[in-house]
């Protein structure tokens, strides 16, 4: 059977939503920067691109109109390289990798561009949102919103506060020692834009001229009592500012082709998706989604969960991703390894394409065979990837 | 492997194979969480889960008690099921118990085969359910309901679960086969998940007037009345509040001492027939049990055997004793049936095919056991003996249900001494749950197999005694109730110490608990030991009088209290016989608090208890604890006199009874045991863990 295997991997730093760097950067510009840089390490030609296949939470406005497409033409893709948007809330970057995947194993295709996007920073402000009334009646607890579902998490399986904020410490620290170490330039893209700032006194609003070539998000001095020292977000709630994934912009990406033909061409590959599953389960406890996720994928595989070398499980929240890795019993130290979302942030779209990314080049740093990239989503999934790590 | 994972077409077979009771352990639950977990990522469409072997899960693992918890939690567990995507169906069979309930009030769908009981029995070892039993049952069941199974902890029968709305169907059947039917019949119908916990609260009730009358049952128990706090919490708070609630109390309750006594109880009642001397060895056969005298006791003794389907042979002297014998088991067995403890054809079969009288010892030949049970006199029991000696067939079990005589006495007056052994029952002997078996110096090992097989069968809790007067109950009763009577001397009233004790927790007070039992009791007793009596030992003279009187009690009508039907009030005679005596004695009276009460009897309980362990009459101190909290109404609670030592504090104890010995040095001699336990800053608990391998 064929492979999809992996060419490049990377992504722009991620940048605080709002206040942060990518504050008003439209999504096909980060999108676009990524896919230019990505294609070139690849060692293949740009007019070779088959599809790029984006994902993104709310394909809308700055990020809408089939940003793919957008982003492909800004990347200085030819006509002849198509392009789709994908959108499965928080693993629509994942689903592009998968998607691709099965276009080059399934359908013969070239090779393919997959990443995912989200400008939180531009888009969410300005959301409509419309619940179908008839829905909304018989299932309310789809239109709940995820600090809720994360709340429900914490009381339904009993996750302590305690245990919450000591993950989200030790994903700051990771975060910040794989800084410290420079084990994300590999994968970050430096990228210069133009960001507004507003004068604090004033009001005034200016523009600056900066570059993204790090994380700006994570607080390396963050401490377990001042994260217990944080009030809850809601009334009577558990989860916290500090043991929740912050608002944050950026996009990531891969290239992908078909393993025989890298092969013959001698091409530098960093590994391949092995397989890919989702899962549903209730809305209300949407967290979970990976402990239905993760076992469906790997009983496909014939495999355990003690025959994963390195996992990727994102950080929505400290209540779920504590409870999704307890449940599935994954050793913590093969599990984020350098710290998550709670610690640089989560822009929806994008964090699969970052995992994925990130997967790849720290299981080359330490020989890591099999790694696993699962997910939660809104709307109570859960989404999980396999990938072989070259 | 303890939890089987089949695939059944759309259905995944959750099958609990963990003997024998499928508890709910750490690999049980994990089993249940990956199940579940698998059971979603194959893509099957429901989930069913059932017990194999005997029953469904019948509660947590008691081996993980006192231990630390280990993940997964059971709370948790049940929180994953309920909020399965796909529905989950209960197949339940055998007993569905604590925690095994509360797996099955988690599931969507329950069934239930007709022999099937559930209940929330967590009160009885001093806590409440913990993984949401308090949240979920009154939203099925309602809350007059929840809090009758909850506070009460007696399970019900599938019949009565059906009716609460606890189960939705009831059938006869292979637990497996019926499930994965009402499976299919529900992905049929597209039946939904069906979140008992998505369910809003019942109606709620005066949870006020249902506290106040729980607290009056429970005696002074804390699990029962802080269960109806845990469900009244579910009427006033969101579903996973309660759950917290009941989480918070649960915690409560788990650091009580009250909780500490009951799990000991628990244990010690699973330890108490675990002797090391009866390791391999078989117990003689006992399908043909004889019985002389048909009194209370022999009458009682026979419907024990009977209720047990052993066959009886009853000897009585003549005809018209027979006759009586006859009615009184007659009457004790219609009333088991009268609270269906048996049915109709079983009460029927016993009367006529399972129960023989007669009036000669021949009819006893074929005994395999026979028991005595004929007027407390040693040369009327010696008689018995020489008789049964000539017609008992050889390896027949000889026993004597005796109270204080000494079995090696009449055992060295027949020719088969090894054969010999007492089965001191309590009466009435066919309700009362202690059998002290009485162990000779020449009792055979497998006599005394036999009569733990013995009280096994009749299901009692058996304790093994070696010789003394009184054994193991009479004689620390001897004690504390001696006690008593010298604070009524020096100036509490029976009364008094009635109360304070009540108010500890047993059922009733010594002096209540001497009318009922029947004051010519103690009377003949204490005319029994005058002879041999150490002079420095205080002895009342009002108790004699009253008997003198005629007046022994509840069946005379009048004792301590004036007894009308079950209602008791103080007979002004008494008070006036004490005084005359205290001055005839030359004794001033004082005042007692109630602490000073409770402290002296316990005291007064413990030191003997203690002598009877360390004198070997009792192998453990929880063969103490166990007969006091059998057959003489010692609150559970409190774990039993040597744990509740335990609890109060060793040292303490013993200087009390340092103290108290300054004026009566002859009562308060401290046990060599106690003593020695609180130079060693070690506690009676610590002889029966040494002894329990």
């Amino acid at each position: 059977m064929k492979q999809a295997v992996i060419l490049s991997a990377g992504r722009t730093g991620l940048a605080k939503s709002f206040r942060g760097s990518f504050n008003r950067t439209h999504g096909a510009t980060m999108t676009a920067h990524v896919i230019r840089e990505l294609v070139a390490r690849a060692g293949i030609s740009g007019d070779e691109i088959e599809d790029v296949v984006i994902g993104c939470g709310y394909p809308e406005a700055e990020t809408g109109g089939n940003i793919a497409r957008q982003s492909g033409f800004l990347a200085g893709l030819p006509k002849t390289s198509a392009g789709q948007t994908v959108s499965r809330f928080c693993a629509s970057g994942l689903q592009a990798i998968a998607t691709a995947s099965h276009a080059i194993t399934a359908e013969g295709s070239g090779p393919q561009v997959a990443g995912g996007v989200e400008s939180i920073s531009l888009i969410q402000p300005n959301i409509r949102r419309v619940p179908e009334p008839a829905l909304m009646a018989q299932m309310p607890e789809l239109y709940m919103t995820m600090i809720e579902t994360a709340d429900l998490v914490v009381e339904r399986y009993g996750i302590s506060r305690e245990a919450q904020d000591e993950f989200a410490l030790t994903s700051q620290q990771r975060i910040a020692a794989a800084q410290e170490a420079g084990l994300f330039t590999d994968e970050i893209l430096p990228m210069e834009t133009v960001m507004s700032l507003k004068d604090k006194e004033t009001g005034e609003i200016s523009e600056k001229t900066v570059t993204v070539d790090r994380d700006e998000c994570n607080r390396p001095n963050t401490t377990l009592a001042g994260l217990q020292a944080l009030a809850p977000v809601r009334d009577g709630g558990h989860v916290t500012a500090g043991n929740a994934s912050q608002l944050s912009d950026g996009a990531a990406a891969v290239v992908m082709m078909e393993a025989g033909e890298a092969e013959r061409r001698g091409l530098e590959t960093l590994g391949a998706l092995r397989g890919f599953a989702v899962a549903g389960c209730g809305p209300e406890e949407m967290g979970v989604g990976p402990v239905f996720a993760v076992p469906r994928l790997l009983e496909r595989h014939g495999l355990t969960v003690d025959d994963i070398d390195l996992w990727e499980l994102n950080e929505a929240f400290a209540s779920q991703a504590l409870y999704c890795r307890d449940t599935l019993a994954i050793d913590p130290d093969k599990l984020n390894v350098n710290g998550g979302s709670i610690a640089i942030g989560h822009p929806f779209g994008m964090t699969g394409a970052r995992l994925t990314g990130h997967l790849l080049h720290e299981g080359r740093r330490r020989g890591a065979r099999l790694g696993v990239v699962t997910m939660c989503i809104a709307g109570g999934m859960g989404a999980a990837g396999l990938f072989d790590i070259y | 492997m303890t939890l089987y994972y089949e695939k059944h077409g759309d259905v995944a077979v959750l099958a609990a194979d963990n003997p024998p009771v499928n508890a709910l352990g750490q690999a049980v639950r994990g089993g249940l969480q990956d199940g579940l977990l698998r059971a979603i990522g194959e893509g099957a469409l429901a989930v069913l889960i059932l017990g194999r072997g005997r029953t469904w899960f019948a509660g947590a693992d008691i081996r993980e008690f006192g231990k630390p918890r280990v993940a997964p939690f059971l709370p948790d567990v049940c929180n994953r099921i309920e909020a399965s995507p796909i529905p989950v169906i209960a197949a339940i069979h055998g007993t569905a118990l604590g925690g095994g309930l509360e797996v099955a009030l988690s599931c969507h769908y329950r069934l239930a085969v007709p022999g099937a009981k559930l209940g929330l029995p967590e009160v009885s070892l001093g806590i409440i359910p913990g993984a949401g039993g308090t949240q979920r049952l009154p939203r099925l069941t309602g809350y007059e309901e929840a809090i009758a199974m909850i506070s009460g902890g007696r399970p019900i029968p599938a019949s009565k679960a059906l009716a609460l709305g606890l189960v939705d169907r009831i059938e006869e059947g292979d637990p497996m086969e019926l499930g994965l039917q009402y499976a299919r019949e529900l992905l049929a119908r597209n039946a939904p998940t069906r979140p008992v916990s998505a369910l809003p609260p019942p109606a709620p009730v005066d949870f006020e007037a249902a506290k106040a009358q729980v607290t009056r049952k429970a005696r002074g128990q804390l699990s029962p009345v802080a269960a109806v706090d845990a469900i009244a919490a579910s009427a006033r708070m969101p579903f996973f509040d309660g759950l917290a609630e009941e989480r918070r109390i649960f915690r409560e309750l788990m650091e009580t001492d009250q909780r500490e006594g009951l799990i000991h109880a628990f244990f010690a009642e699973r330890q108490v027939a675990k002797l090391p001397e009866l390791n391999d060895v078989s117990p003689r056969p006992l399908d043909m049990i004889g019985v002389i005298g048909g009194g209370t006791m022999g009458a009682g003794i026979a419907t024990a055997a009977l209720l047990a389907r052993l066959r009886v042979t009853l000897v009585e002297i003549d005809t018209d004793a027979l006759d009586s014998a006859r009615k009184r088991i007659a009457g004790n067995l219609s009333g088991a049936l009268r609270r269906g403890k048996i049915s109709q054809s079983h009460h029927d079969e016993v009367l006529s095919d399972a129960l023989s009288l007669a009036t000669g010892y021949d009819a006893l030949t074929d005994a395999d056991v026979i028991i005595e049970a004929v007027f407390e006199d040693m040369a009327i029991k010696k008689q018995v003996f020489a008789k049964l000696e000539a017609i008992a067939k050889p390896g027949a079990v000889l026993a004597s249900n005796t109270s204080y005589l000494d079995i090696d006495e009449i055992a060295a007056s027949t020719s088969r001494a090894p054969d010999v052994i007492g089965l001191h029952f309590f009466s009435p002997a066919h309700v009362m749950r202690l059998l002290e078996v009485v162990v000779g110096h020449q009792s055979a090992a497998d006599v005394t197999a036999t009569g733990f097989a013995l009280g096994k069968r009749l299901g009692k809790v058996s304790v093994r005694s070696g010789v003394c007067d009184g054994f193991i109950g009479n004689r620390i009763l001897f004690a504390y109730r001696t006690c008593a009577d010298h604070m009524v001397l020096d100036g509490a009233s029976p009364y008094q110490i009635d109360r304070a004790l009540e108010a500890f927790g047993f059922p009733m007070g010594p002096f209540a608990v001497a009318d009922l039992a029947g004051l010519d009791i103690g009377w003949a007793n204490r005319k029994r030991l005058a002879p041999d009596r150490d002079p420095r030992e205080r002895v009342p003279r009002y108790a004699d009088q009253l008997c003198e009187g005629g007046h022994f009690g509840q069946k005379t009508g009048r004792g301590y209290y004036i007894h009308d039907g079950r209602t008791r009030q103080e007979n002004p005679d008494v008070l006036p016989l004490i005084e005359a005596e205290r001055a005839d004695l030359g004794l001033s009276p004082r005042a007692f608090t109630d602490d000073e009460i409770t402290r002296r009897y316990m005291a007064a309980m413990v030191n003997e208890a203690a002598r009877v362990v360390e004198e070997g009459i009792a192998r453990r101190p929880l063969d103490v604890d166990m007969v006091l909290l059998m057959g003489y109404g010692f609150p559970r609670y409190h774990g039993g006199p040597l744990k509740w030592a335990d609890m109060q504090g060793l040292p303490g104890l013993l200087e009390d009874i340092h103290r108290f010995a300054e004026a009566d040095d002859f009562f308060w001699q401290p046990s060599d045991l106690l003593m020695k336990l609180v130079a060693q800053g070690r506690v009676f608990d610590d002889l029966n863990k040494e002894q329990t391998p």
